[in-house]
């Protein structure tokens, strides 16, 4: 996993109030990252190993999209692939789970989406927007509490995409 | 009273200036039934009105008072063809295009109120919401919901009369609402015809200048911070500007907006 993933991360943990995200990529095992209960502003990030070193000697041969790291004292059993999607706010404005306050939210966790299902409501100013899901998969994690402001290209939903 | 002596034949078609018409007795929200249509690829133009709105709603889920089916509840549905970032400054041409139309049909000196108000003598005549639907960050429709108080008379407004007022109230006659709705459809059409080019960057300062508490006092609450300063209009981008006299801001999370 690049610096850069890591850090991108870790801004999703910080601008929500998710305690805790574990991510399991093909190759490279688990990360964990995690908000120390007691200390809100600190992040702890600690994989099941130590910080991925790219070693390219045994890189098995299967074709694959990612950079081929692998971190040496990695389970021997490969985790089953699971890409993360982040679908992110195409505006600055409030987040709205549902349509008033008294409605059923549009989308829980666990919740199946396809392309054109409604996620949420932005509201900026006086204009309300539903976002509609761009991706088939399964919602995650709802990263944005009722009625918080959000900044363009926060991320609202973690979605594990599926085929 | 004299009724209104307006003779505007296409009153019961369907069709009108590329608008196609749906009148309803009763619905939840005129919004809300267009966005099912929306949602079934009905055309741009596509209009509905009620006689009665159940459910009407404003801004931030209030309610929309509709007395005896006397106001005028329409939502027209539009497919511009603009991202999610300029659909907020657009958000403000209803307003301005209905003040416009007030102002030179009716002669009412019509002001806006931030966001989406139109005023009369300082009591509100109109109350307009945007509703719009996204897609790869692109507006897929946009839904422009108006209720204007037409035939209101001073006790159907109840509670509500130091604060609001109708048509019928400032010119003391009669009015027909599908009347007003053809009129105001037609000129609605001739400015969405010639619209992008010519007026995306004229938005704000033309909301400007109609807005009636520019340059006053105001209150508002933005990321659960109360923050008072002077009202300077709004940015090209659609924001609202603050100027607190240490700084000015510009506010597009706005929970609670008052003025003082």
């Amino acid at each position: 996993m690049r610096a850069k993933e890591i850090r991108e991360l870790v801004k999703i943990i910080e601008t929500s109030n998710v305690g805790e995200l574990e991510i399991t990529r093909w190759l490279w095992g688990k990360i964990r990252i995690s908000k120390a209960a007691s200390h809100p502003a600190a992040i702890t990030v600690s994989a099941p190993v130590e910080a991925p070193r790219p070693v390219a000697a045994h890189a098995p041969v299967q074709p694959q999209p990612v950079e081929r790291i692998v971190i040496e004292s990695a389970p021997v059993v490969p985790v089953k692939e699971s890409n993360l999607v982040e679908i992110k706010s195409p505006m600055v404005g409030t987040f709205y789970r549902s349509p008033s306050p008294e409605s059923e939210a549009y989308v829980k966790d666990g919740d199946m989406i396809t392309p054109g299902k409604i996620l949420c409501i932005i509201e900026a100013m006086k204009l309300m927007n539903e976002i509609e899901a761009e991706i088939k998969g399964k919602i995650v994690k709802i990263l944005v509490d009722n009625a918080q402001p959000v900044e363009f290209n926060q991320p609202l939903f973690l979605v594990e995409p599926v085929k | 009273m004299d009724t209104e002596k307006v003779s505007c034949n296409s009153l019961h078609t369907e069709e009108l200036a590329g608008f196609n018409i749906i009148y309803l007795d009763s619905v939840t929200s005129t919004n809300d039934y267009l966005k099912d249509l929306a949602e079934k690829e009905y055309a741009a133009g596509t209009v509905v009105c009620a006689e009665q709105q159940t459910h009407g709603r404003g801004r931030n889920g209030r309610k929309w008072h509709n007395a005896a089916g006397k106001g005028l509840t329409f939502s027209i549905l539009l497919r511009p063809h603009i991202t999610v970032q300029q659909a907020l400054i657009y958000s403000y041409i209803p307003a301005i295009v209905l003040a416009r139309f007030l102002r030179d049909e009716y002669q009412v000196p019509a002001w806006v109120k931030w966001p989406n108000d139109i005023y009369v003598q300082g009591k509100k005549l109109a109350g307009i919401l945007c509703e719009s639907a996204s897609y790869a960050k692109r507006i897929k429709y946009f839904i422009i919901g108006y209720g204007i108080n037409i035939c209101q008379e001073t006790n159907d407004l109840a509670e509500l009369q130091n604060s609001a007022i109708s048509l019928s109230i400032l010119q003391k006659k009669h009015f027909d609402k599908r009347i007003f709705l053809c009129k105001f459809l037609f000129r609605l059409t001739e400015i969405v015809h010639d619209f992008p080019a010519r007026w995306e960057t004229e938005i704000a300062g033309e909301w400007n200048s109609l807005c009636y508490h520019y340059n006053s006092k105001v209150t508002v609450f933005a990321r659960n911070r109360q923050i008072d300063g002077i009202f300077r209009g709004i940015s090209e981008t659609g924001a609202a500007v603050i100027d607190t006299g240490n700084e000015v801001l510009k506010l597009v999370n706005i929970n609670e907006f008052s003025l003082r």
